[in-house]
């Protein structure tokens, strides 16, 4: 028995040197996540974006657990509004894990350990690809490493967690190369059940990574027909008819996210990406793609050095320290592999430099789509001539912004994954081509040479960063608490990759969410409709709340945050109490030593709240709602703002415009009941049909005219006590600038809406 | 029937001069043969940009008479500055020799229009002969090219009828590269140099559209033959030399006047891309023919209006961007790609190449700095990113010399004249083994094409102008020295206008009585020039009262305005001896005549006569010096040129280059003085009515400085002229003057 395991060990002596030393790398490159993971604190968190990827995986962990479907709707975050996690960064791939983790570890424990697993597996599928192309172990290995430990992952660590799960891009290659190299078709059928799963399981993990393995497999597809023109056409040709079969499974496996996206589809618009300006500061400069990561300890110290020197030297530090949106920087080797190709190509077997080409021509495309839409050099992307004309230089990325589906990437930088992908195979390419010319006693030398070239330039350590303190024992004093309700920690942020609202860095909010279960005022996901910031400002409680707690949008770790202009509440206690009413803030836990902390503590206690615990340094306030009923809605009125949710205009002359695909309305009533919904409204430009759903119900579809009507709605049983949402779904909308002369109204208008009751 | 083609073929010289006769005669009667026998100056009905040009060109020839360089200052208009004729495109007033004892000024001129023509058709055929393309296509093409329908448009800037620069040059410059016999090569080298010189004297775009061209084919010979230019330059390099030098040779009158316009001129900058925008072709625009064809003009103008308000709405009204090149080039054009798809073809024809090569690249440069496409120039990709496409004509901007084209619609020409080569290529290509019968359908249609798309209207006359032709003999007979003034009067350029926009017809006035006029209209006008006027007490205050559109002026400050409704008498009647303002024509038909009128009589002005609606007033100029600037005199931009900044404290700095004006009423010799501080030690040198009288050394110690003005002085207004070595770090002002002044040396 242990001589056939010695035997095994020595067929895959390889294979098992590469594991470890891919563990060991791992450990050492991330012994910050691994500490953290040990010595885990519940009562703190780390203050970055991987809270989001927490809060979502472990929403959707436990709908599964209920066997519910997880791209479900919630109102756990944004109160008043309902979320749909299928247009989030789901990260959904980390559920199934979950499933093993979460019974002994937090949440916070499960993913920081999966984001070491995903660092580890894409090392070694990687190195199994390459293997597969029939490259040298030495050769794969070195691949392998340049790919799975990239330059790009020290950023993505500290809070885009999805973004490391890199195994999925070889992983599909693999797939893909055994479905075209298997004889048998049992095997291919399998294979081709198996690749769309993997589509769908990359598409769980990471959209953009999605985008770029569609992006990756068309360039491959193109690029074969030109290298490999007959053969490709005939492989093409013999393996149609198992492309039914993957998209089938692919979509099999896709079906609960189909199922949520359409329900959301059904009351709104696809999200839009609007203007240039986020791809174009998310996208790699020129230069991007020769400045390495901040977090590599050697070129941190040199331009630590350096940034003293002179202006010139310090502003490339300053480049060099602001890399993080725009980081594209692909390794040392994966570049000099191109030179060495350059001056090398002649003497490389042809067969051989074709496949290259096709992964070097692909690398290169992604290394000018992470550029992005507008070039830049040293963060300058135009140059002025005469009579202030900028000129821009456009990139192949803007033709993306005109392609549906393609039009939401707004971080064109991290297509640089597809340039490590590629570039890493044609490394390995090269790398073979020379040990392919080395004598066997230089090979080793070359082999730690090139070891150590990788260590030292994709070396990266997670900084240790300071997290900030929870207040745990209030989550689970509301969590333990009898009465339900809205919890408003201040400070508290509402934020998206766009814009934010409140305390930028609040996201601890997120944390609580999860511990006492409660819905929150405010959140922070990767998508979040503008409608949602519109209403939260214009609330006089919970916008002024977030006008005074904000101290700008700064760099946590390198910035210093701005002083927050703290001013008095200018609403009525009438009109806060209204909104504290509708939206059932019952919970408001208080950060104590702010600036802002005095002036809302003093507010809530005026407005009845009380001081119910201290924890650390947060106090929680509570007051319990008087389940007031908020049934009558005039549109006309300024503090109809509180009711007109979604998609409304301002109030224009006794009514608001409905705008969009949808808008919607929030009523509160203290008791279930079957009342009809009563409003007045009139259409735009032209007579239309209308869908009203009740809590996502569909109630019914009517016609409204152009002319101010009266409309009554039968509820049906749908109306539940306490807030309701009712949705206006629009077939028509225009805008005036189009359909009336002499009109540069741009808003896309679909009705007037005068008023609404429930009777 | 063979005889007969023999007795055509031995004869064609004849019949191609005739048929070009013809055309002229048909096409150019009524536009400029007429003049002959109806000369159009004697009822004013001339346009006002050709009445300017040809006003610059009767200068240029009476300077040429008088024996001086045409290239120099001549006093004419704007005074007291003096106006660099042989730099405003005035060259054909050599042409004036043979023409003007017998011919006005405008018959003379309106005969070498029309004998440019006839020459631009001869070199064109000649030039298509020698390019081995037979005597019929050579002969359409010579005939559309002559009659371009770029010059449809241009009637009112008659110098871009001197096309025949353009294949006279290269006819020339051909003959001197192939020709075997030295004697030829001698002559085509002197050629080629008069015609280059004449372009830059006549049109100086042409001049830059032929160094343009130039430089293309450089550039194609050096990517696709490198070896046949290097072996042709090996074997005609003494050739080449010899026209470089004809060329110097030539040029010597005009590289003077350059150096002294350089050295006492103040270069007028273009602000921005000057125009180029909006005067850059439409992508679209070579497509939409133009409203001045005769037969659009005279049968369909209101379909023609409501085609282009429909499908091109960016060329309506188009001028400077009209750039449509007719049928028989774009038809040409089509064919030559669709022939170049097939390798075949394309080896057949590649003699075509370079000239296709030149084509493009003059189509591309036509579309100016930004590309316009259906009259949109960019893209919003964002409310404030506008994405545009940046054309090579932006290099050009950032070139001298070549930064001077603010007008890319206009290399339109070069584009027609290498297009139409190529097109003759094709032509030849496609008939060249076709029967007589199938050549004999071809000429007659592209005939009937050239005649129906390419005459252009000839009809349009400009409407009869009143001049006081006796107020101006009145004044002619006055011997002494003194300035007309013309109410209303205008100091306007291709950009900004002063005064009355439309009263361009002063130098009418001054072709008969020969006195320097007040304000004046040319192609552009020295920064310091306008505000010299802008902002003089007398002509500043005038210049406002008869502009009526003073309100929407940009050059005028608003906020200042209402300090200019009334005249300051004591500084008019300064401004007024000093530029020996002795008569003063008033229009009466203008609502502020009356005011100014009574104004001038206020100040001492006489009503000496009446000529229909106009009034001659007459005050005789005091007899004063002015040897005075002193630079805390708050308004004193009367005895200022160019080169000053804006008062401060008792001071004005002055640039690297500035100059006073001074008044002598005799002759003698005198002492400058001058009040002048400096941050460090530097030199200035002095000039005196554009002859030096030396140089001295400013230090931060010293203050005033003296020095001897070497007789140069002469009665009436003297420019004094100081030229520093250095600037101060501002990189713009050389030193602060309180004070000069004109010493009697005794």
């Amino acid at each position: 028995m242990l001589k056939a395991i010695k035997e095994k060990a020595l067929i895959f002596r390889y294979e098992i040197a590469f594991t470890l030393l891919v563990s060991l790398l791992t450990i050492v490159f991330n012994f910050q996540i691994l500490r953290n993971v040990i010595l885990y604190d519940s009562m703190t968190i780390p203050i970055d974006d991987g809270v989001v990827t927490e809060f979502l995986t472990e929403t959707e962990y436990k709908s599964l657990s209920h066997f519910n479907n997880p791209f479900a709707t919630t109102t756990k975050v944004l109160y008043p509004f309902e979320t749909n996690f299928a247009f989030q960064d789901t990260s959904f791939i980390n559920v199934p894990f979950l499933f093993v983790l979460r019974p002994l570890l937090d949440i916070h424990q499960a993913t920081q350990l999966i984001v070491l697993f995903n660092i580890a597996l894409g090392n070694l599928v990687m190195y199994l690809l390459l293997r597969r192309f029939k490259l040298s172990n030495f050769a794969s290995m070195i691949g392998a490493l340049i790919y799975g430990f990239s330059p790009y992952l020290s950023y993505r660590v500290l809070g885009h967690l999805t973004y490391t799960a890199t195994y999925f891009f070889p992983l599909l290659m693999l797939i893909g190369h055994s479905i075209l190299n298997n004889n048998s078709n049992r095997q291919r059928v399998l294979f081709s059940i198996f690749w769309g799963a993997v589509w769908a399981g990359l598409y769980y993990a990471n959209p953009y990574y999605f985008i770029t393995a569609v992006i990756g497999s068309l360039l491959l597809f193109v690029c074969s027909l030109v290298y490999f023109k007959k053969r490709a056409i005939g492989t093409m040709v013999a393996n149609l008819g198992l492309v039914p079969i993957s998209i089938l499974s692919f979509l099999v496996f896709l079906l609960p996210w189909i199922l949520s996206a359409n329900e959301y589809l059904m009351r709104n618009r696809l999200p839009e990406l609007k203007g240039i300006v986020r791809p174009l500061t998310l996208s790699s400069d020129l230069m991007n793609l020769l400045f390495p990561s901040e977090f590599n300890p050697l070129y941190n110290y040199i331009f630590d050095t350096i940034s003293n020197k002179n202006s010139l030297l310090a502003k490339l530090s300053v480049f060099f320290e602001g890399n993080w949106g725009r980081f594209g920087y692909p390794g040392i080797l994966i570049l000099v592999s191109f030179v060495i190709y350059f001056f090398a190509r002649k003497k490389i077997p042809s067969i051989t430099k074709q496949y290259m080409k096709v992964f070097a021509v692909s690398g290169i495309i992604f290394a000018i789509l992470s550029l992005g839409p507008l070039l830049k050099v040293f963060n300058k992307w135009y140059i002025i001539l005469p009579e202030e004309i900028p000129i821009y230089f456009p990139l192949p990325f803007l033709a993306l912004h005109f392609i549906p589906f393609f039009d939401i990437i707004s971080a064109p930088s991290r297509f640089i994954t597809g340039t490590v992908f590629f570039g890493s195979i044609f490394a390995a390419f090269i790398f073979q081509f020379i040990s392919d010319h080395l004598k066997k006693e230089k090979l080793l030398k070359f082999f730690i040479l090139v070891l150590l070239i990788f260590i030292v330039d994709q070396t990266y350590f997670v900084p240790n960063r300071a997290p900030a303190e929870l207040p745990v024992e209030t989550y689970q004093y509301i969590n333990n608490h009898q009465t339900g309700g809205t919890v408003l920690e201040v400070p508290f942020v509402l934020r998206d990759g766009l814009q934010y609202m409140g305390d930028v860095h609040a996201q601890q909010i997120m944390r609580g969410a999860m511990i006492h279960e409660h819905p929150i005022i405010g959140g922070y996901l990767s998508r979040i409709d503008s409608a949602i910031f519109d209403y939260y400002r214009a609330l006089p409680f919970i916008g002024h709340i977030g006008k005074i707690i904000d101290k700008g949008n700064f760099h946590l770790y390198k910035e210093p945050a701005k002083t927050p202009s703290v001013s008095q509440f200018l609403a009525s206690n009438e009109m806060l109490l209204e909104e504290i009413e509708l939206l059932d803030i019952n919970y408001v836990i208080v950060k104590n030593d702010e600036l802002y902390s005095q002036i809302i503590q003093e507010k809530l206690i005026e407005l009845g709240f009380k001081s119910v615990m201290e924890d650390g340094s947060h106090s929680l306030y509570f007051r319990r709602s008087k389940d007031l009923e908020f049934t009558n809605i005039s549109f006309g009125d300024k503090e109809s703002a509180l009711f007109a949710g979604r998609n409304f205009s301002a109030p224009e002359r006794g009514f608001r415009w409905g705008l969009g695909k949808s808008s919607t309305v929030f009523i509160k009533t203290n008791k279930a009941s079957s009342q009809d919904i009563n409003f007045e409204a009139a259409s735009f430009h032209l007579p239309q049909e209308i869908s009203i759903y009740l809590n996502d119900v569909f109630l019914d579809g009517i016609d409204v005219e152009t002319k101010r009507k009266q409309y009554t709605i039968k509820t049906k049983g749908n109306l539940n006590s306490g807030l309701n949402r009712i949705d206006f779904v629009y077939s028509k909308s225009f805008k005036p600038s189009i359909v009336l002369t002499n009109n540069l109204d741009n808003r896309d208008l679909a009705m007037q809406f005068y008023s609404l009751t429930l009777e | 029937m063979i005889k007969i083609s023999e007795y055509i073929d031995k004869r064609s010289i004849w019949f191609v001069l005739f048929g070009f006769l013809f055309f002229s005669f048909w096409f150019n009667g009524s536009l400029f043969w007429s003049q002959i026998f109806f000369d159009s100056s004697t009822n004013g009905s001339i346009w006002g940009e050709v009445r300017v040009y040809e006003w610059l060109t009767n200068k240029f020839y009476e300077a040429i008479v008088a024996g001086q360089n045409p290239f120099g200052f001549y006093t004419g208009m704007l005074y007291p500055f003096r106006l660099q004729i042989g730099l405003t495109d005035a060259g054909n007033g050599l042409f004036y020799l043979p023409l003007r004892p017998f011919f006005s000024s405008y018959t003379s001129f309106s005969i070498i229009m029309a004998l440019s023509q006839l020459m631009a058709n001869i070199g064109m055929y000649l030039l298509l002969r020698k390019f081995q393309i037979s005597k019929m296509v050579s002969f359409i093409i010579a005939l559309a090219f002559g009659y371009m329908t770029f010059l449809a448009v241009r009637q009112g800037h008659l110098n871009y009828f001197m096309i025949y620069v353009f294949p006279w040059f290269y006819l020339c410059g051909y003959s001197l590269l192939i020709s075997k016999e030295a004697s030829t090569r001698i002559v085509s080298g002197l050629g080629a140099a008069v015609f280059f010189a004449l372009s830059l004297w006549t049109n100086f775009y042409y001049f830059i559209m032929i160094v343009i061209s130039i430089g293309a084919f450089l550039i194609y010979y050096l990517t696709i033959a490198k070896k046949q230019l290097f072996i042709k330059l090996k074997e005609r390099w003494l050739d080449l030399l010899r026209t470089v030098l004809f060329i110097i040779l030539l040029l010597i009158p005009w590289i003077k006047g350059v150096y002294e316009g350089i050295k006492f001129e103040s270069i007028p900058r273009l602000p921005g891309w000057g125009g180029a925008i909006d005067f850059s072709a439409d992508l679209f625009s070579f497509l939409v023919p133009s409203g001045y064809n005769h037969y659009i003009n005279n049968y369909y103008p209101d379909l023609y209006e409501k085609i282009v308000k429909t499908y091109a709405h960016f060329a309506e009204g188009a001028f400077e961007n009209f750039v449509y090149p007719g049928l028989i080039i774009l038809i040409g054009l089509v064919l030559y790609s669709i022939l170049h798809l097939k390798k075949g073809h394309r080896v057949k024809m590649k003699p075509s190449q370079p000239f296709f090569f030149v084509t493009i690249v003059f189509f591309v440069l036509t579309l100016g700095p930004f590309l316009h496409v259906f009259g949109r120039g960019g893209y919003y990709l964002d409310d404030t990113i506008k994405l545009v496409i940046p054309m090579p004509y932006v290099l050009l901007h950032f070139i001298p010399l070549f930064e001077n084209i603010r007008v890319p619609g206009r290399l339109v020409v070069a584009f027609i004249f290498f297009a139409y080569i190529t097109v003759a290529y094709v032509f030849e290509y496609l008939i060249r083994k076709r029967s007589s019968f199938f050549r004999s359908l071809f000429f007659g249609a592209l005939l009937l094409v050239f005649i129906f798309d390419q005459r252009y209207v000839s009809n349009l006359t400009p409407p009869d102008v009143d001049y006081p032709y006796k107020i101006y003999e009145t004044i002619a007979k006055d011997p002494s020295f003194s300035t007309v003034m013309e109410i209303p009067f205008t100091v306007r350029d291709g950009f900004t206008y002063f005064g009355d926009e439309d009263a361009v017809s002063g130098i009418v006035g001054e072709s008969y009585h020969g006195k320097p006029i007040i304000g004046g209209y040319t192609g552009r006008i020295a920064d310091y020039k306008r505000a010299y006027y802008y902002r003089n007490p007398f002509l500043g205050y005038l210049g406002r009262a008869m502009d009526s559109n003073v309100s929407k002026n940009p050059i005028i400050d608003q906020k200042e305005l209402s300090k200019w409704s009334t005249l300051d008498k004591q500084s008019a009647l300064l401004v007024i001896d000093f530029l020996d303002i002795k008569y003063v024509i008033v229009d009466n038909k203008e609502i502020y005549s009356d005011t100014v009128s009574k104004t001038l009589i206020d100040l001492g002005f006489k009503e000496m006569m009446t000529d229909g609606r106009f009034s001659l007033l007459m005050r005789p100029p005091k007899n004063r010096e002015f040897l005075k600037v002193d630079f805390d005199t708050p308004n004193l931009v009367t005895y200022l040129g160019m080169g000053w900044q804006e008062k401060e404290g008792q001071f004005r700095l002055a640039e690297k280059k500035a100059s006073v004006m001074m008044k002598l009423t005799k002759k003698r010799d005198m002492t400058l003085r001058f009040i002048t501080h400096v941050e460090r030690p530097k030199s200035v040198s002095i000039d005196v009515n554009k002859k030096n009288i030396g140089q001295l050394l400013l230090t931060p110690k010293n203050s005033s400085y003296k020095i001897d003005t070497n007789n140069k002085l002469n009665p009436g207004i003297n420019e004094i002229h100081f030229f520093f070595d250095s600037v101060n770090d501002d990189g713009l002002t050389a030193a602060e003057f309180e004070f000069i002044e004109l010493l009697d040396s005794k």
